[in-house]
Parts: structure tokens; C-alpha cells; sequence
């Protein structure tokens, strides 16, 4: 029976337990993330989060099971299952831990789940018996959240391919499905391939070019449009580190790797955001074994914030009491550009000093009384401001420092109070208004962040 | 240089006597003040046969001067006959105590002590070539010999024209001179009246102006203007306001409607704009007052206290949305 596992489980070391054989060292909390272990699972047992899903935080887990008395791989460990538990976004109380039965668990290993949040359906690799060598290999398997239960599983992929595949995870649309997989096309001992959804139908597994190195790439997962997956390429932190390719028009951009403390010398994979500031990540950085970290990202909070208008649209108006059918006004705005009227609008294109002036014109006898309105406007902004186009129904966002005493480093969003991490959002509005929050900071010069604002009306 | 300098100098003289003490003033635009005979007829143009004007002569001025009066006879040039020249006009000039302090001296109607203060100087002209297209000299007259008025910025001297006799209208103008025998102003000097009547330019599109003022107590101000003939319109204009229009009368009517007092405007003086229209109106005289809250009337002054008034606007400039 062990021997039968013996593709498996060089495939497990690969992507799970042999990241725990690392040096145990302290490691440091910058001042704007903290990372803190959850108590899931014993302290000799290895645990690593694949997904945050209806309030619950699903889970591999090495634990012994009764059921399983005995089964073990031929290193003498126990098969991995996936669990559940449910965990409380506010207060941060585990609940207690489930195992998600045998409509997905089986006698062999199961591994990480990613479940498609809109249509229910959870994706995850479990063994499959090769029916003509008895070999066990990695293959993906489909099961669908319904009130809460999960129904059994169904094997994805039809095909027997004759390597692994495992650690799905789904696109927020649900029609791209992203793991890894040591295929013969692999250039490394794993690599990230996807698979598409055409017509209720799996394509087969493409690499995933971009992403892919001599090294181990493995454990992607989705977030958005952003896809974050682990690897040991060289020049990271040390074992597996997380690194982030954003998904657009059909291809990923080159990986960055995440800061410190989300990354460390040690083995760190599977992030799992489960909002803008928080989220869960699995390493072997406290001991030798896996184990699930919540981090949490500390946003500097300015004093106040100052509502920008950046548009440099003015309306100018003679409120005086005049006889406009007898009188016209001709305005000089100070840009070279002349409007006719007792009000007008105009929009400067950039900051300066513009000197307006007024010139009256009387239809009735010709004569003109010039500059009798005059006045500087002096366009000044030492803030950044925020820039907002709209791009299919939505508004893109971007922080613009071109006048900005000070070019910050760092900056966040807050949409309506939804806290946003990305560089140049794209967001939905809904009610057609939006009070759009900029913050800006330098690098840990938390004190000093500043906060504008602008309040943004999509029209019809 | 100094030919430039010369210029310059010259040039600023001859403004300089050009906007001075002429009644009406230059910039007023108004050929004529026009005073009817007592058997004229109202629809003439003149609702009370009398025309009063005050003449203020600064603290600092000290010498002789004179009131010149133009074309004072009733006949001949530039006056309105009826059938026969027979009318008679008295101008009656006074000085002296209660000259102008006198309330009914600064009513719009000749009733009450209107005549106030001390007689100077009187005269009857008739139908007389001698003063025909003349001027006619009333003086020399010491400052002194006026009522001294802080409000009216110095000696004040009121000259009183009244239709005496017959249906015809005289047509003059003053002049308020250092000389007997030229039109030489007074620095400093001024001339006002509280009740304006006056002939209208005969060619159309003309714009005549005259100039009330408005002191810190005025809130509002009635305007009433008698026998416009409809020639055109009658704007109102100040530091705050550019062509307001206001009530004009018709032939023999009379029209009246109010005008609100800003703050930026007290202190300063309205521009009364009387506009003909496209029509070819000749002989159209007009009746003009302005009354305060109070039914007090305000003088209008042939050189506007604070200048003539420039509408300066209101500036708003707000940001929009793009």
C-alpha cells in the first residue's frame, strides 16, 4: 500500500513537508504588518490554510485520524485531509475544527481547496489510482458548497494525465483554473500551468510561461486579479517565498515578491487575503512544522483630511445687479481663452496664477468699460491629488504627486470605507457617488500621513 | 520733454473747465434747464414753474465769484415759444441763514419759506435780445455772503428760477465762474438741485445723466420722473448696479417706483441714465426727483460726489465640477 504512494508522496515532499526542514529563528514584525499564528492544530501536526470561504478557514491537515489507524506514506506520515473551522473576522475566536467528511476526504491525501465565492463550487487535488500501473497521482477534483454542506466530489478532469496536478485555485469569474503540476513540460520541479473553462469543458493545462522558472512554482491562489503562488527561485527570503503576478488581458505581469514580515528566511506559502487589510498565510517559520498565520496590515490613519479639487474648473460670475440683455460681459480668463457671459465656467488645464479681468460691452452705445472686473486666481496644490477616470461603468483611481511637496511612498485607498491596497484601482461605484479617502505616507513615517479627499458623482 | 509736459498740462486745463462748475455739466449730456411761464400749459414739461439750484462755494475759496446765467431772457434762441415771446422769468438768488438749511428749500415743490435766507440779488427778464444766446453775470458775490453747510461742503448760495409770466419755456444754463465775463470754475465749487428740470437732447440715442446723492441714511429711494414723453428708457446705474430699469412716464404722466440702497452704494452717487429711444422727439422736457425712505429728496450734483460712478461688479468665483 505504501509503495502504491510513492509518486504521491515525493509530490507532498515537494510541496508541503519539505519546506518544514529549516532553521528555526525569531523573526521580526514591521510596523505596518503583524503576522500571528493561529492555534489550528497540534504542535506536532503540519497545517496550512487553501481558503477563507463562508466564514471558515479551510485547511490541510497531517492529523492522525482514527479511521485512517495506520495508513501512513513511506516516510511514516500521515495523509493529509481537509478541514474546516469557523473564524471570526471581528474577535479573531477559532471555532472548532470539522472535517469536511468523506464527500471529499478519502483514504489518501487531499489537498489544498479554493472555492469560487459567487457560484459555491471548491476545487482541490486529492490521489487518484492510476488504473493500469496502480501508481497514485495528483489529480483535481470539483465539489459545490449547498446550505452549507459540500456535495461529493467529482473528478475534473476526465483525462488520465500521468503526472500530478494539484493545488487549484479559481479565477474570480470562475473560467480560469490555475495549479501546479509536474507535467513533463515543467521546467522546474513544478511549475504553474492554468486550464480554461470553453463550453463546460476543461481545456488542457497550459504553463504558465511567464511565471515559470527552473524552480519550484506551486500553491498558486486568486485574489481578484492578482495572483499570488510560492516559489524557491533564487535571490527570495530563504525556502518558499510569495510572490504576486497581476492577471490582465489574457496575461500574467512578472512576479514581485512580497515584503517581510509576509515573507521570511523559512518556507511561506499560500496567501490568502480575505480583505484589504487582512488575511491568512501558511509557513514553518515558528518550528519545523506548517502552520496558519493571520496577518494583519496596520494602515497609518492621518489627523485629518483635506477635500482636493483638482479639476480646476471655477465658475465666475458678476453678481452684481446688471442689465445683461444690454450689457455683455467678456471674460479673460488669463489663459488665452475669452467666454461671453454674466457667468461662466471655465477649466484651467494646470496650477499658475491667472490674471481674470472683465471687459464690459454696452449693445445699446458701443462703448466698453475694460478690465472693470480683475483678479488673480491662483491655482496652488502642495497635496497629492486623485485623479479618477472611468473605464467601463467603473472609475479607475490614481494617486497624482505631480504637485506634491513630498512624493510619498506608500499610499492606500478607502472607497465609500472599503479599505483598497491596489496601486490604481478599478472600482464599481454603487449609487453613483463616492467619497474616494487617499493616504499617503512615507516609509515608517507613520505620524506623518496625510489624507485627501474627494467626493466623486459618476454622471448618467 | 517739456513740450510734452506743456501739453500734458494744457490738456489737463481744459478737462478740467469742461467738468467743472457748468450747470448742467458736460457730463450730464442736458443742452438746457428749462423753466416754464405760470400759464403754461403742464404738458409743456414743467409741473411747478420754478427750478431752484444751489450753488456750494469750498471753505477754502475766499475770492469774488460769480453766477453766470445763460440765455436768461424768454424769446429768441434756443427757448420754447408759444405764439408770442411774452413771458417773463425771475431769477432770485439768495445767501445768508436758512438759505439751504431751511427745509422747505430742499422740497421738490416751490411751497412753504422755500425762498429762505437772505435775497441778493434779483431779476426779471422778458423777451430781450440784449440777453438772447448771452450770458448775464450775478455778482461779484463774497463766499461769506452764503450759508456755510458741512453737508453741502461749504457757502452755500441758491439761485431760484420762476416763470413770472406767460406760457412760454426758458431754456438756460449757469456757470458758477471766478470771472465776470468768462466761464472760469471754482476749484472745489458745485451746484446742485433737489427737483431737476430739464430739456432732453432732440436727436435720438442720446444719454443724459444726472446724479443723485446718497448719503449713510439712505435705505431705499423712490425715483418720480413727469411727462418722459416714452423717449426711450430710463436706466438706473451705480457702483453696484449697471442698467436697472426704472418707471418712465408718459406724456403729461407721471411715474414713480423704488430702488433698494446696497451698502457699497451709500456714500456714492447714482447715475440716472435717461436714453432716448430710436424716435425723433424734439422739445421733450422732464420733471426728475428722488426721494429718500423718508420722502426727503436727494440732490443731485452737476459734478457727482465721488465721481460718477463706475460699476464695479461682483466678483464670484466658485469651483465647479468638470
Amino acid at each position: 500500500m505504501a509503495k502504491k504512494h510513492t509518486n504521491q508522496a515525493a509530490f507532498i515532499l515537494k510541496f508541503i513537508l519539505l519546506i518544514c526542514i529549516q532553521q528555526i529563528t525569531t523573526f521580526t514584525i514591521a510596523q505596518s504588518t503583524t503576522v500571528k499564528q493561529l492555534k489550528i492544530g497540534k504542535s506536532g501536526e503540519n497545517v496550512f490554510a487553501s481558503d477563507y470561504f463562508d466564514g471558515k478557514i479551510f485547511y490541510c491537515s497531517d492529523k492522525k485520524v482514527k479511521s485512517k489507524k495506520g495508513i501512513v506514506n513511506e516516510y511514516n506520515q500521515n495523509f493529509l485531509d481537509l478541514y474546516s473551522i469557523e473564524f471570526n473576522l471581528i474577535n479573531k475566536v477559532l471555532g472548532t475544527e470539522v472535517n469536511l467528511g468523506p464527500n471529499i476526504n478519502s483514504p489518501l491525501n487531499e489537498g489544498p481547496i479554493d472555492f469560487n465565492p459567487t457560484s459555491g463550487k471548491g476545487y482541490f487535488s486529492s490521489n487518484r489510482i492510476d488504473s493500469v500501473t496502480t501508481e497514485l497521482f495528483l489529480t483535481l477534483f470539483q465539489t459545490t458548497m449547498l446550505n452549507s454542506e459540500l456535495e461529493k466530489r467529482v473528478q475534473l478532469f476526465k483525462e488520465e494525465y500521468n503526472y500530478n496536478i494539484a493545488h487549484p485555485t479559481i479565477s474570480e469569474d470562475g473560467l480560469i483554473l490555475v495549479f501546479s503540476s509536474d507535467n513533463e513540460n515543467s521546467k522546474g520541479q513544478t511549475d504553474l500551468f492554468m486550464s480554461i473553462l470553453d463550453n463546460d469543458k476543461w481545456s488542457n493545462p497550459v504553463a504558465i510561461s511567464n511565471i515559470n522558472t527552473e524552480a519550484v512554482e506551486t500553491f498558486p491562489h486568486f485574489n481578484g486579479n492578482i495572483l499570488y503562488f510560492s516559489s524557491d527561485r533564487p535571490n527570495g527570503n530563504g525556502g518558499l517565498d510569495i510572490y504576486r503576478s497581476q492577471f490582465k488581458n489574457d496575461l500574467f505581469s512578472d512576479p514581485e515578491i512580497l515584503d517581510q514580515p509576509i515573507n521570511s528566511q523559512y518556507d511561506d506559502f499560500l496567501f490568502i487575503p480575505i480583505n484589504e487589510t487582512e488575511g491568512l498565510l501558511s509557513s514553518n517559520r515558528n518550528n519545523t512544522k506548517d502552520k496558519i498565520y493571520h496577518y494583519k496590515i496596520d494602515l497609518p490613519q492621518p489627523n485629518n483630511f483635506v477635500e482636493i479639487n483638482d479639476n480646476f474648473c471655477f465658475s465666475l460670475s458678476d453678481d452684481g445687479n446688471i442689465d445683461s440683455t444690454r450689457f455683455k460681459h467678456v471674460w479673460h480668463t488669463g489663459d488665452g481663452t475669452t467666454h461671453i457671459g454674466k457667468t461662466i465656467n471655465h477649466c484651467y488645464k494646470d496650477t499658475g496664477i491667472f490674471y481674470v479681468k472683465c471687459d464690459l460691452e454696452d449693445t445699446q452705445t458701443g462703448l466698453k468699460d475694460t478690465s472693470f472686473i480683475s483678479a488673480d486666481i491662483k491655482i496652488d496644490i502642495h497635496t497629492p491629488t486623485i485623479q479618477a477616470t472611468i473605464e467601463k461603468n467603473k472609475i479607475r483611481l490614481n494617486a497624482d504627486q505631480r504637485y506634491s511637496n513630498i512624493n510619498y511612498s506608500n499610499y492606500y485607498w478607502v472607497v465609500n470605507d472599503k479599505i483598497i491596497m491596489e496601486k490604481n484601482p478599478l472600482v464599481s461605484i454603487e449609487n453613483k457617488n463616492a467619497i474616494v479617502k487617499l493616504i499617503l505616507w512615507q516609509e515608517k513615517d507613520y505620524d506623518n500621513a496625510i489624507g485627501v479627499l474627494k467626493k466623486l458623482t459618476l454622471k448618467q | 520733454m517739456k513740450k510734452l509736459v506743456l501739453f500734458i498740462f494744457i490738456l489737463g486745463a481744459t478737462i478740467s473747465n469742461c467738468s467743472a462748475q457748468a450747470v448742467p455739466a458736460p457730463e450730464e449730456n442736458i443742452p438746457f434747464l428749462v423753466t416754464f411761464g405760470k400759464d403754461a400749459k403742464k404738458s409743456y414739461g414743467d409741473d411747478d414753474y420754478c427750478q431752484t439750484f444751489f450753488f456750494s462755494i469750498p471753505k477754502s475759496f475766499s475770492k469774488p465769484f460769480y453766477i453766470r446765467i445763460f440765455d436768461p431772457e424768454t424769446g429768441g434762441k434756443h427757448d420754447e415759444t408759444y405764439k408770442y415771446s411774452d413771458s417773463e422769468t425771475t431769477f432770485s438768488l439768495y445767501g445768508g441763514k436758512g438759505c439751504v438749511s431751511e427745509k422747505d428749500a430742499r422740497e421738490t415743490n416751490p411751497i412753504g419759506n422755500f425762498k429762505s435766507g437772505n435775497l441778493l440779488h434779483n431779476k426779471t427778464f422778458k423777451n430781450e435780445s440784449k440777453y438772447d444766446d448771452q450770458w448775464y453775470t450775478i455778482g461779484p458775490l463774497s463766499p461769506s455772503q452764503g450759508e456755510y453747510s458741512d453737508e453741502y461742503f461749504g457757502y452755500v448760495f441758491k439761485l431760484i428760477c420762476q416763470g413770472t409770466k406767460g406760457d412760454d419755456g426758458n431754456l438756460y444754463r449757469y456757470f458758477l465762474s471766478t470771472s465776470a465775463t468768462d466761464n472760469i470754475p471754482i476749484s472745489g465749487g458745485n451746484a446742485f438741485t433737489f427737483e431737476y428740470s430739464f430739456r432732453l437732447n432732440a436727436s435720438n440715442n442720446q444719454i443724459s445723466h444726472i446724479y443723485p446723492f446718497v448719503d449713510d441714511n439712505v435705505i431705499s429711494i423712490k425715483q418720480t420722473n413727469f411727462d418722459f414723453d416714452n423717449d426711450g428708457s430710463i436706466e438706473l446705474s451705480s457702483v453696484a448696479t449697471k442698467g436697472y430699469k426704472l418707471k418712465m412716464s408718459g406724456d403729461n404722466e407721471i411715474a414713480e417706483d423704488k430702488y433698494t440702497i446696497v451698502s457699497k452704494e451709500k456714500g456714492t452717487s447714482l447715475d440716472i441714465q435717461l436714453i432716448k429711444g430710436s424716435r425723433k422727439i424734439t422739445n421733450n422736457n422732464v420733471v426728475f426727483f428722488v426721494t429718500n425712505q423718508y420722502g426727503e429728496a436727494l440732490p443731485f450734483f452737476a459734478v457727482p460726489i465721488g465721481g460718477t460712478p463706475k460699476y464695479a461688479g461682483k466678483l464670484t468665483i466658485k469651483p465647479v465640477q468638470k
